[in-house]
């Protein structure tokens, strides 16, 4: 149920949809930030080790066999890029839901909070 | 009643969104571990492309840093797996198709390279050599016959073998270019043997750990397919190590920032 300070479900209503706008927008940031930080930053970090392996075979730097490990190793560290890139997006989207239940927490009281206790 | 059951909706509603990915929570043990081998193998590295083409720098003389290493990220991954919420991590289907696609690519330049580099083969120089064989031979007839033509024909042999070392140079550069090409395709080849469709289970951050352990396993492989040449002076060997463990450090430090305002 609500606490004394909300009278009215247009008034809650009012505040979850600031809070969620805000986190929305605080979400679609972050999401920008991990491509800008993680994954094109380390996508040309890739890109050098596959052009340093074909250098590298031309120099007879690598061996054929050697070589296929570090093309193996690029795969993979493509995977951990999109892995990492991934988790990032879920942690800031759990930050996201957890601003908004918190917001609806403080705004409720009795049984609802217990039970949004549960989710938290 | 109605705003009881429209909070109640509400709730639910939220509670829902507990049926999405749960992002696993901050790990020191991880941050710490990770950073721990982060230095070592980096140094490792080093170390190695000190040692290259040298016997200390072999992979037989250094394979007490491996065993040491593969057991501690082992040991990691089984922590991660015991606090894992998740049991998936994204797409990986279409990951897998889209990495494979990228090499498939890189397979197609190299054939295209490799008929361009056909195309110029030393044997499309033999029509221009038989050509200046046959000037040759007509400016020795004609040397008998005049002084003149004499010198001529002396111009035409300095000619001649300016030509015929460039071609020595080209040929050289061609089977370098040749032998490389080869040894590229090779690789691709190798490479696609491989099976990438394997099964995954688990959510990010065990895949984050466990493509950290794999890394680290080709690493040790790399070394070993190395034979004598060992670890070279290059760069690749220490930028695949440097990706995964610079992606994880980043995603536990955000973690770290999250759950310190209680929001992870």
């Amino acid at each position: 149920m609500p606490n004394g300070n909300i009278d009215t479900f247009d008034a809650l209503f009012d505040v979850v949809k600031t809070e969620g706008t805000a986190t929305f927008t605080d979400l679609k940031d972050g999401i920008m930030d991990i491509a800008r930080d993680v994954i094109i930053p380390q996508m040309r970090e890739i890109a050098t080790a596959v052009w340093d392996v074909m250098e590298g075979l031309a120099a007879g730097d690598y061996t054929p066999e050697g070589a296929a490990e570090l093309l193996d190793m690029s795969r993979r560290a493509i995977a951990t890029v999109i892995a990492g890139a991934t988790e990032l997006v879920f942690s800031e989207v759990q930050a996201a839901i957890t601003r908004i239940y918190r917001a609806l927490f403080n705004l409720v009281s009795g049984a609802v909070q217990t039970a949004i206790n549960a989710v938290l | 009643m109605l705003r009881i059951l429209v909070l109640l909706a509400l709730g639910m509603g939220l509670a829902s969104c507990g049926t999405l990915q749960r992002a696993a929570p901050y790990d020191p043990n991880i941050e710490q571990t990770v950073s721990e081998f982060n230095m070592a193998v980096l140094t490792h590295i080093a170390k190695m492309q000190g040692l290259s083409k040298l016997e200390k720098g072999a992979y037989g003389e250094n394979i007490e840093f491996y065993t040491t290493w593969k057991i501690k990220l082992k040991v990691l991954r089984n922590l991660a797996i015991a606090q894992e919420v998740g049991n998936a991590c994204g797409p990986e289907q279409i990951t897998d198709d889209i990495i494979k696609g990228g090499f498939k690519e890189l397979g197609v330049v190299l054939q295209k390279a490799q008929s361009e580099i056909d195309a110029v083969k030393i044997d499309s120089l033999n029509p221009a050599k038989d050509w200046i064989d046959s000037q040759r031979d007509k400016v020795k007839a004609e040397l008998k016959e005049a002084e003149t033509k004499l010198n001529a024909a002396s111009a035409a042999s300095a000619d001649f073998a300016r030509l015929e070392s460039r071609v020595v140079r080209l040929t050289d550069k061609f089977e370098r270019w040749y032998a490389s090409s080869s040894r590229v395709t090779a690789a691709i080849v190798e490479l696609g043997k491989r099976d990438h469709a394997k099964s995954f289970e688990g959510g990010c951050t065990t895949r984050l750990v466990t493509n950290l352990a794999e890394q680290f396993a080709a690493l040790e492989r790399f070394h070993m397919k190395q034979k004598d040449l060992g670890i070279p002076p290059r760069r690749a060997p220490a930028i695949l190590m440097s990706v995964p463990i610079q992606v994880i450090l980043k995603v536990q430090q955000r973690k770290k920032v999250l759950s310190g305002k209680g929001l992870l």
